[in-house]
């Protein structure tokens, strides 16, 4: 590096340092997924001698190959069993998070090599890229936090690194990695820090981390690589409340189902924190149960916080359309919608079925991924996103008679990929194929003596 | 030599025909559409989130933009310049033209589909089987098909109408 690059990236540095002065202390928590050292959506596949610090899971795909070579320390192999569903699930609240997270500098654009960065929430509206050295510098703060929030791929130069220095004797969760779709280290990369992909997570050779490998939809591949995970994320562990949606009621019929909470620590309270529920019914604050008979139709959105022995807390909101006595059911279909891309055209339609037509569609709950609107007579979710993320929405259909249903869907919004080409034949392909078929038309016709 | 001069005669014509701005706009671009339908349907059966916009498939991992010189057509073309130099009667060459033709398409599309596939969970290796693999196997495809027919089809007493 020479003497301009070098005053350059200094300078860079301490502008970086003094916007981002007031150091991030917060924790992130992974709930279950801090067990895990590798874990993926799709695959998770090894080449060569690799260690795995932690369990290595998939979730919802299932197949896990080359282990052994590889090994698993401390841990064991979870193929889209209830340890690894949980653990997506966690993964996904945990990446919400983070992304949710205000940036405290945006660096689209920059290159990571060579900088000296202090903590803070970075943020790149499309790709990251290192080549060199990364240093973070924790300012002796043992709580210290850094947050990179990429809008797309993360990628290292082979040989690249990420250090963390001042760290008051503990490096150990203090760098997170919010990546828009795929993350890809070079070979003989060092990285320090949990990377959360949306998509696939990607080791070429002898790289090495000091941190998770944590891929919601795609594929962890690896290739002879030391992963290794230093302890529990400090804090609360995510308590998650289920289910993840109540059933309709009816007036006048008796309602009775429970909610249940996971992940903390056990006894749980639990209780309303927003919203109200259908009049007529309650919640038992020991045991999660809500009963009673409704005596209003009406759609009703409200939380429920589950409070574990600690004091730590989770909440799930729901929302429970109380249809009037003598209501058919109504369902709303799909069961599910296929995922979006930002700056990309989108559009499906949900469509209702068991009352009568014409039906009328609005949200209940949640809200559609910015950019995109509901068709209140067709059911037509369409637009073009312009936000990465997954957001939940509840869909009510109204049938002629006043009678409701509703689902409950999370659209997933992934950052936008430009399309590679795909010749068939390139001009050197195209030249070859036109010398061999001459060739072969002589030598054919020699064969055949005509 | 004659088949050769009638090889190169028919590429230039055929070259000249796909170049021409009509034929470019109502044959050869909406077939390019149909054929990235094709593809995005065929992915469509196999995972959920495929979308095709104009030439352009997309997933949320993925985006393919199937352009004019990935539709298959040229390669196509080479064949069918080399089947009509080639000796043999007419019907025997226009089956040779349509059974040929067809299969060209049908290999570019499972090609389509799989480097999709390789893009969306094998980034990595994508560019080698767009480049190394695939065009190794369409050039032998159709040097295989072109062997097999003229062997197959090539009517001796023809041959005095060189």
């Amino acid at each position: 590096m020479n003497r301009k690059s070098s005053l350059a990236f200094a300078c860079i540095a301490t502008v970086l340092a003094l916007i981002a002065s007031n150091p991030v202390a917060a924790q992130i928590s992974l709930g279950t997924a801090q067990n895990f050292g590798v874990l993926a959506g799709s695959t998770v596949t090894n080449t060569g001698a690799t260690t795995v610090n932690g369990n290595v899971g998939v979730s919802p795909g299932s197949a896990v190959t080359g282990f052994p070579p590889g090994i698993v320390v401390g841990g064991a192999i979870h193929s889209n069993d209830a340890v690894a569903m949980q653990a997506q699930n966690d993964l996904t609240t945990a990446y919400n998070n983070i992304a949710s997270t205000p940036c405290t500098v945006d660096l689209t654009g920059q290159n990571l090599g060579g900088l000296t960065l202090t903590p803070g929430v970075y943020c790149f509206s499309t790709s990251a890229q290192l080549t060199g050295a990364l240093t973070l510098d924790a300012l002796g703060n043992p709580n210290a936090l850094f947050l990179f929030k990429i809008g797309s791929t993360l990628t290292t130069a082979s040989g690249s690194s990420v250090t963390i220095i001042n760290n008051g004797g503990n490096s150990c969760n203090k760098a997170f990695w919010q990546v828009g779709s795929s993350a890809t280290l070079g070979t003989g990369t060092s990285f320090t820090g949990d990377i959360l992909a949306l998509a696939s997570i990607t080791l070429t050779t002898g790289s090495n981390t000091n941190g998770r490998a944590l891929a919601s939809t795609g594929a962890v591949t690896l290739d002879t690589n030391n992963v290794n995970t230093c302890g529990v994320v400090v804090a609360c562990p995510i308590i998650t409340v289920n289910p993840a949606t109540l059933p309709n009621g009816t007036v006048g019929s008796a309602y009775n189902q429970i909610v249940t909470a996971s992940g903390g620590t056990s006894p749980y309270t639990f209780a309303v924190s927003s919203g109200s529920l259908p009049v007529g019914l309650v919640l038992n604050g020991a045991t999660g149960a809500i009963t009673g008979s409704p005596t209003s139709p009406g759609t009703f959105t409200f939380s429920i916080t589950a409070t574990d022995t600690n004091g730590c807390t989770g909440t799930r909101l729901y929302t429970i359309i109380i249809a009037g006595a003598g209501c058919p059911a109504i369902t709303l279909s799909p069961t599910t919608l296929p995922p979006a891309m930002v700056s990309t055209p989108y559009a499906q339609t949900v469509t209702a079925s068991g009352g009568t037509a014409p039906y009328t569609y609005s949200i209940a709950a949640g809200a559609l991924p910015p950019g995109l609107t509901l068709n209140p007579a067709t059911g037509l979710i369409s637009g073009v996103p312009v936000q990465t993320g997954l957001f939940n929405v509840t869909i009510r259909a109204t049938d002629s008679g006043g009678c409701i249903g509703s689902r409950a869907y999370t659209i997933g919004v992934a950052a936008f990929v430009p399309p590679a080409g795909g010749p068939t034949l390139d001009a050197v392909g195209l030249v070859v194929l036109m010398i061999l078929l001459a060739v072969a038309g002589v030598f054919v016709m020699g064969k055949l003596s005509l | 030599m004659v088949f050769v001069a009638k090889f190169c005669a028919a590429l230039i014509v055929f070259y000249a025909i796909v170049a021409l701005n009509p034929v470019n706009d109502f044959v050869i671009v909406p077939f390019t559409a149909i054929v990235a339908r094709c593809a995005a349907a065929i992915l469509g059966t196999l995972e959920s989130g495929i979308q095709v916009t104009g030439t352009v498939i997309r997933s949320p991992r993925f985006a393919l933009d199937v352009e004019n010189g990935c539709n298959g057509i040229e390669a196509a073309i080479l064949l069918a310049a080399a089947i009509l130099a080639f000796p043999s009667t007419l019907r025997s060459r226009l089956i040779g033209l349509a059974v040929t033709g067809v299969a060209i398409e049908l290999l570019n599309l499972v090609r389509l589909g799989s480097l999709f596939w390789l893009g969306e969970y094998h980034r990595p290796i994508f560019d080698f089987f767009h480049v190394a693999v695939w065009q190794s196997l369409v050039i032998l495809a159709a040097i295989a098909m072109f062997i097999f027919w003229s062997l197959r089809f090539a009517e001796r007493p023809v041959a005095a109408s060189r």
